[in-house]
């Protein structure tokens, strides 16, 4: 087959068509987008949409606790007559706003980090830029982010900065090994001969080509993201009450099982649904970015 | 002949040398080439896989430094990687490359890659740039209307050019082309050899031209050297060369091309056969690198590195059996 | 040429294929009404440039086409007697036993984490008449001897990546032998060696074929290799069947002016100087032109070709041209031998 197709118009738009085209073939990313773009609805729209807004905060119903799914509460409501779809998406918001924020902390860190050291492999940069890494990594996640929060005090900004912690050294290894085998590429090689300045190397050269797997690494991350920081308001050191966080929505709910089995479960699938239509999109997204042009 | 020797040397090389290191032991890429190539000349440098021919490519152009030996271009020794090289010499040698697809950088366009060797060697900027890039493109024979587009977007002939363009751009002397037909059609290698020439003549240019392919280099090139296993065989004026190859191996390499006509196959030297394989560089035989496989092999051969010898003028043979007999003929 | 009584028997025919493959931005039309046939104990030569379709047509043949994208829109592919193309479990079964696909790069062909030993072992297990481990292993030994192999035993328990490239395809043709195919169908088998080991491995696939009596389809842009080693060769440009005969014919008086060039671009060892290529290049495959596809290039196009695609014109009994330039009389309808 040729390698050139009749190309009409700008070759950037034409690259994000086929692209466009390669994701929307595979029904499960297009599953996988609609429901990410349909929470992201949710989550900002969650004041507009939730029936019972104020439900979201301190609110005290006796006659209305713990009733099962209904017209007036698609969920049930808790043991203090809270609308537990209303506080789902309220929770939805928090854990978005979570993982936006790790992700905006973590991804910039890691990644820097990352091209420093690749593009100065076996040199004392590389080696002591990994090996810290390595220190953070040596660490599972919900630990370091556990002490983190520890060190200061619970609540949704240091459970993002604990998240972020322990979030960072992923992207730098993943930025470091493309870095690594990007300047390899003939096209590097070619700018380094001409006497190209680092700088131009590192954001012109080889960045752009190292993009697409560390977005696809961003959206897969979000699920990771989301349960870790349910984990910690399960564990109480998150978000605290009375902000509605979906995880500990669950705990709480926990001890109302089975008669009242509402409470927790919803929040839980709710959780699952996140974190599906997230990795579904990154599965997507790597999909599409593995195999480039023709 | 006398016209080549008076002729001005734009590249000297001597005794150069390059080893790698690798777990097997140590990798002797290139053991000690002598050759020189003249102002407005084009040379072929020929030969298989792991005859080092890309090595001493790369030397030259400053992708890493030697070993041993030196590299002299217009007399100034630039034995020494790139990054630690002037910058007017940056600019006065050049490199393209053997695979078009991976020498341009997918996510740039065509201006773009085109407008980072202007900027770096020659500084320009503004409308001055812009002029220059057009230049450029049309210089290659390609249509303005590709320097909006990305590589995947043509074909690889015309990626071929447009790496011939980024060459050309610093208004260099010298160009190393690493294998630039290789990966193209029989058709389109043609005219990417011929804009080459033509290249060459207009600007007077000198080349490298390294290759495996014979009959390119054949009609391509001025003089032609062969490289085996890290050494220099044999160098002549290319008629010269393919009317009378002198040693074993060029012989040997000679009759193993298949060709397409009965007037081709006059030109095979019949008395060699091709036997055995390329012996692995990290465990290089002895003296001779050929002895192994060469059906003239002396015992001499087996211990004693051969050392290159006019056996003609302009002629040169790196092999004990051509030394003596022009020693006898001296 | 071949001194072999050739029987009349016809190994494989196929007939009028055309293949096109369905991607985002249309169909590519990437072969077009393919006459192409091999009879028992022939060696046919196809030559083309990178988009002709060869590769397609190899794939097609040995049934490893991947069936979605590619659309098969008309043809035949009769192997044996048998219809390749119904899709049946029996006539699967019969390509992949009589069939062998030798590829470019032998690397791609062997799994790196398999000894030698295991690849040639799992075939002659699935053969009609496996034999004990200690026969298997004969008949691995006798094949790498026939394949000129140094160091057989050693080579055995070696893994592809210890063996050089040359050597990596002689393991992949002596696993044709093995199977004991009727067809090889070698795509370009030497383009990734060196000159010297490729004489070798071209002089041993000429061998074994005539040796053998098996039959072989050589893909190969060295004509020169073409040219030694074949008794018939097809020319093919962008999906259509430029010209066919006799080695000898084709090469000796290529009729189709695309063959014409091609010959000419090729660099001469007796030092003819650089031609100036074919002008032009590939037509667009997503919506070719009506007539024939080499037109635009073409140094001698009529004005018929822009319209018409040119049909097989038979020159002489050796050899057809499809070419309205060198139209002697239609002998032949699209589709029929």
């Amino acid at each position: 087959m040729p390698d050139k197709l009749t190309e009409q118009g700008r070759p950037r738009l034409d690259r994000y068509k086929r692209q466009w085209h390669k994701f929307a073939s595979n029904r499960l990313s297009l599953l996988g987008l609609v429901v990410v773009l349909l929470l992201i609805v949710l989550a900002v729209f969650a004041g507009k949409i939730a029936p019972y807004p104020e439900h979201a905060g301190l609110y005290l119903d006796f006659q209305s606790a713990n009733q099962g799914p209904s017209l007036q509460h698609i969920a049930g409501t808790d043991e203090y007559g809270r609308d537990i779809f209303s506080r789902m998406l309220f929770g939805l918001r928090v854990s978005l706003e979570i993982g936006l924020l790790v992700l905006a902390i973590g991804v910039p860190i890691g990644v820097l980090l990352g091209l420093i050291a690749g593009y100065h492999r076996n040199t004392w940069i590389d080696t002591a830029i990994m090996r810290f890494t390595d220190l953070f990594m040596a660490v599972p996640p919900l630990v370091l982010a556990l002490v983190v929060v520890a060190m200061f005090t619970p609540g949704f900004f240091f459970a993002a900065i604990g998240i972020a912690v322990a979030w960072w050294p992923w992207y730098t290894r993943l930025t470091y090994s493309l870095v690594t085998s990007l300047s390899n590429e003939m096209y590097v090689k070619y700018a380094e001969l001409s006497g190209a300045k680092s700088r131009h190397i590192i954001l012109k050269e080889i960045l752009p080509n190292a993009i697409s797997p560390i977005f696809t690494k961003m959206s897969l991350d979000m699920g990771m993201i989301i349960i870790i920081a349910s984990s910690m308001s399960f564990v109480g050191l998150g978000v605290q009450p009375p902000a509605p966080s979906l995880g500990s929505m669950v705990s709480n709910g926990i001890k109302f099982l089975p008669e009242f089995w509402w409470i927790p479960v919803f929040p839980a699938l709710f959780v699952v649904l996140i974190v599906l239509g997230f990795n579904l999109l990154g599965d997507g997204l790597r999909d599409v970015f593995a195999i480039e042009e023709l | 002949m006398s016209e080549a020797a008076a002729r001005e040397k734009i590249l000297e090389v001597s005794r150069l040398r390059k080893e790698f290191q690798t777990r097997q032991g140590t990798l002797v890429a290139v053991a000690g080439v002598d050759f020189a190539i003249n102002e407005s000349e084009i040379y072929g440098l020929v030969g298989e896989s792991g005859s080092g021919k890309s090595t001493v490519g790369s030397m030259i152009v400053g992708m890493y430094g030697s070993n041993g030996g030196e590299i002299l271009f217009r007399g100034e020794d630039i034995d020494r990687p790139a990054a630690k090289r002037s910058k007017e010499l940056k600019r006065q040698i050049q490199l393209v490359f053997q695979d078009p697809g991976g020498s341009l950088n997918p996510r740039q366009t065509i201006r773009q890659i085109l407008t980072l060797p202007l900027k770096l060697h020659r500084g320009l900027s503004g409308a001055a740039l812009e002029e220059a890039v057009h230049e450029t493109v049309e210089k290659v024979g390609l249509p303005r209307s590709y320097l909006d587009k990305y590589p995947q977007a043509i074909g690889g002939g015309e990626k071929q050019l447009i790496c011939i363009g980024r060459a050309l751009a610093p208004d260099p002397s010298f160009i190393v082309l690493d294998e630039p037909t290789s990966a193209l059609d029989v058709s389109i290698q043609a005219k990417i050899s011929n804009k080459l020439l033509e290249l060459q003549e207009q600007l007077g240019l000198s080349y490298l031209f390294i290759t495996h392919n014979l009959c390119l280099v054949r009609n391509l090139v001025h003089r032609t050297a062969i490289m085996y296993l890290g050494q220099l065989c044999e160098t002549a004026v290319t008629e010269e060369f393919f009317t009378h190859p002198l040693h074993p191996y060029t012989q040997m390499l000679l009759a193993s091309i298949p060709v397409m006509s009965e007037r081709e196959e006059a030109y095979k030297p019949t008395e060699v056969e091709s036997v055995g394989e390329i012996p692995n560089p990290i465990h290089r035989p002895d003296g001779c690198g050929f002895h192994t496989r060469c059906p003239l092999c002396m015992d001499r051969c087996k211990t004693e590195p051969p050392v290159m010898t006019e056996v003609s003028p302009g002629h040169y043979v790196s092999c004990h059996l051509h030394a003596n007999i022009a020693a006898k003929e001296a | 040429m071949t001194e072999q009584v050739r029987d009349q028997q016809m190994l494989l025919d196929v007939k009028d294929l055309s293949i096109s493959y369905k991607v985002y931005e249309g169909m590519l039309r990437v072969l077009q009404h393919i006459d192409f046939r091999v009879e028992s104990g022939e060696r046919i030569g196809l030559v083309g440039e990178a988009g002709c379709g060869k590769t397609t047509l190899l794939k097609t043949i040995a049934h490893i086409l991947p069936i979605p994208p590619a659309v098969i829109e008309t043809g035949e592919v009769w192997f044996k007697g048998r219809d390749v193309l119904d899709g049946s479990k029996a006539s699967r079964r019969s390509i992949r036993r009589d069939v062998s696909m030798i590829l470019q790069d032998p690397t791609a062909s062997l799994n790196p984490t398999l000894t030698i030993r295991s690849f040639m072992g799992d075939i002659l297990k699935n053969t009609p008449h496996p034999g004990s481990r200690a026969e298997r292993k004969q008949r691995m030994l006798e094949a790498l001897e026939k394949v000129s192999m140094p160091s057989p035993e050693r080579v055995l328990g070696s893994y592809p990546v210890q063996l050089s490239g040359g050597m990596r395809q002689r393991v992949c043709i002596a696993m044709c032998l093995l199977k004991d195919v009727d067809l090889i169908l070698a795509d370009e088998p030497t383009t990734s060696l060196d000159v010297t080991i490729e004489k070798q491995i071209l002089e041993l696939l000429n061998t074994l074929s005539v040796e053998n009596r098996k039959s072989m389809v050589l893909v190969s842009h060295a004509l020169g290799a073409v040219r030694t080693m074949t008794d018939r060769t097809y020319v093919m440009y962008a999906g259509n069947l430029a010209e066919e005969g006799t080695t000898a014919e084709i090469f000796d008086h290529p009729a189709h002016p695309y063959t014409e060039g091609l010959f000419e671009a090729t660099p001469k060892l007796s030092g003819e100087g650089v031609s100036d290529g074919i002008a032009g290049e590939l037509p667009s495959y997503l919506d070719p032109p009506p007539g024939c596809r080499f037109m635009p290039r073409c140094p001698q196009a009529l004005g018929v070709c822009a319209e018409e695609r040119p049909g097989r014109f038979r020159l002489n009994e050796s050899h057809s041209v499809a070419c309205w330039a060198r139209e002697t009389g239609r002998v032949e309808e699209e589709g029929n031998p």
